[in-house]
């Protein structure tokens, strides 16, 4: 009955349809045609979202790509200044250790300097000491390197008598009166003389019944025969310094030898008559010794 | 390079040779040797100096006349000039600054204090 139905509205001609049919046709074919238009206009729409959303999506792929880029180039730099810190930290620590080898050449040289300083007051010194032969001259060197290279404000150069009973002092710096003789009966002074062996206090200490301060003894061999009593040092000396130390040391052996070699030339009439004690040696004849002995002499020590 | 002539005053033999030993660590630097105030102002007359070294007490002639004495020489009155004393007696330092001296070295000396103060008179580096 459908077909038929359909077959007549496809057959009949719209002026001979029904008014009614020809209205339903319209407005089936209206509300297809806009059904089609809002179908059309929707696909539209949904063409113009989904380029947009492409374009959004090829946007935030460039982004990406970019990003990435970027973090290359970021990973990149960050290797650069992990690389540069650890040559930074290389330079710092080469650095420290220049700064620290520099400071150890400083200390060194510092220390050379005033080993050279102890070392040219020895030898002048030294040199003072030996190079006169008027007992006046030793004394003066000797009160000399007490006062100007140890720094020594009060002390007395004592002669030891024979016996060890009593000291002359010969020579005196800061004592406003004449020194009488000293009698060796105790004390730092006597047990020096008797002994041989020196005593020394620290500079900031204060002995007890107005001892002095340092005492050496001049020794020749075992025989006291001198001595020197410091009993102040200049305001500034707060301690000894290991020259000071070297110099009572050189004054110890080489003052008793210089004192009493100038005494024996003053005594003498002329310095060759001083070297006369040579002629009563006898002089043993000997041969020059060859290497080859030397070096056996040597073999037979070590076996 | 500059050569420069210094003259060491001390009556010390022992003190003369140390300072003597100090300057001769000093490159360009000729010494000469006077043993007493006298003496120097004799050398001050011969010739020309960049630099004296004097010691205060002297016999004959102490350090302080011939500071005073220096000043008053034309040749010399700009030449710097390093009095050596002991710490203790500051009021002869203090007299010896103002007549002119241009420095001082305690005792006992030390070559390093001689040299650092030598160079830095002879503004030698």
């Amino acid at each position: 009955m459908d077909e038929d139905n359909g077959d007549r509205r496809s057959r009949a001609p719209a002026s001979d349809a029904p008014v009614d049919l020809r209205h339903e046709r319209e407005d089936v074919l209206r509300t297809f045609l806009r059904k089609g238009i809002e179908l059309t206009e929707d696909l539209i729409s949904d063409n113009a979202a989904l380029k947009r959303r492409v374009e959004g999506l090829e946007q935030e792929n460039a982004t990406l790509r970019r990003q990435v880029a970027h973090d290359d180039a970021m990973r990149e730099l960050l290797s650069k200044i992990q690389q540069l810190e650890a040559e930074r930290l290389s330079i710092l620590s080469r650095s420290a250790e220049l700064e620290d080898t520099t400071r150890q050449h400083e200390g060194r040289h510092e220390q050379i300097e005033a080993e050279l300083n102890d070392l040219a007051s020895l030898y002048v010194a030294s040199q003072q000491l030996s190079g006169t032969l008027k007992p006046a001259r030793v004394v003066q060197h000797i009160c000399e390197m007490l006062e100007q290279l140890v720094g020594a404000r009060r002390f007395v150069l004592y002669l030891v008598e024979t016996g060890v009973t009593h000291a002359l002092p010969v020579a005196h710096i800061g004592f406003d009166e004449n020194l009488p003789r000293l009698a060796l009966e105790g004390g730092a002074i006597a047990d020096a003389c008797l002994t041989g062996v020196d005593r020394i206090h620290e500079p900031d200490e204060v002995p007890e019944g107005g001892e002095p301060l340092a005492v050496i003894p001049l020794v020749m061999g075992d025989v006291c025969v001198a001595v020197i009593a410091v009993y102040e040092l200049l305001e500034h000396k707060t301690e000894w310094a290991t020259v000071d130390r070297e110099l009572f040391h050189l004054l110890r052996r080489h003052g008793a030898i210089a004192l009493i070699g100038a005494t024996l030339y003053h005594d003498a009439p002329d310095a060759r008559s001083v070297l006369q004690a040579l002629a009563s040696i006898p002089v043993q004849p000997k041969q020059p010794r060859r290497a080859s002995e030397g070096s056996e002499v040597q073999k037979g020590d070590s076996s | 390079m500059a050569e420069y002539s210094c003259l060491v005053v001390e009556d010390s033999p022992m003190m003369r040779q140390l300072i003597v030993f100090a300057l001769s660590r000093v490159k360009n630097v000729h010494v000469t040797e006077a043993d007493d105030g006298i003496t120097g102002l004799k050398e001050l007359a011969a010739a020309r100096f960049d630099l004296i070294i004097t010691d205060i007490n002297m016999p004959v002639m102490d350090g302080l006349k011939l500071v005073k004495r220096v000043r008053m020489d034309d040749r010399h009155k700009d030449v710097p000039v390093i009095i050596i004393t002991t710490e203790g007696s500051k009021e002869d330092r203090e007299r010896a600054m103002a007549l002119g001296a241009s420095a001082y070295i305690t005792k006992p000396i030390q070559a390093p204090q001689v040299i650092a103060r030598v160079k830095e008179l002879l503004k030698i580096s």
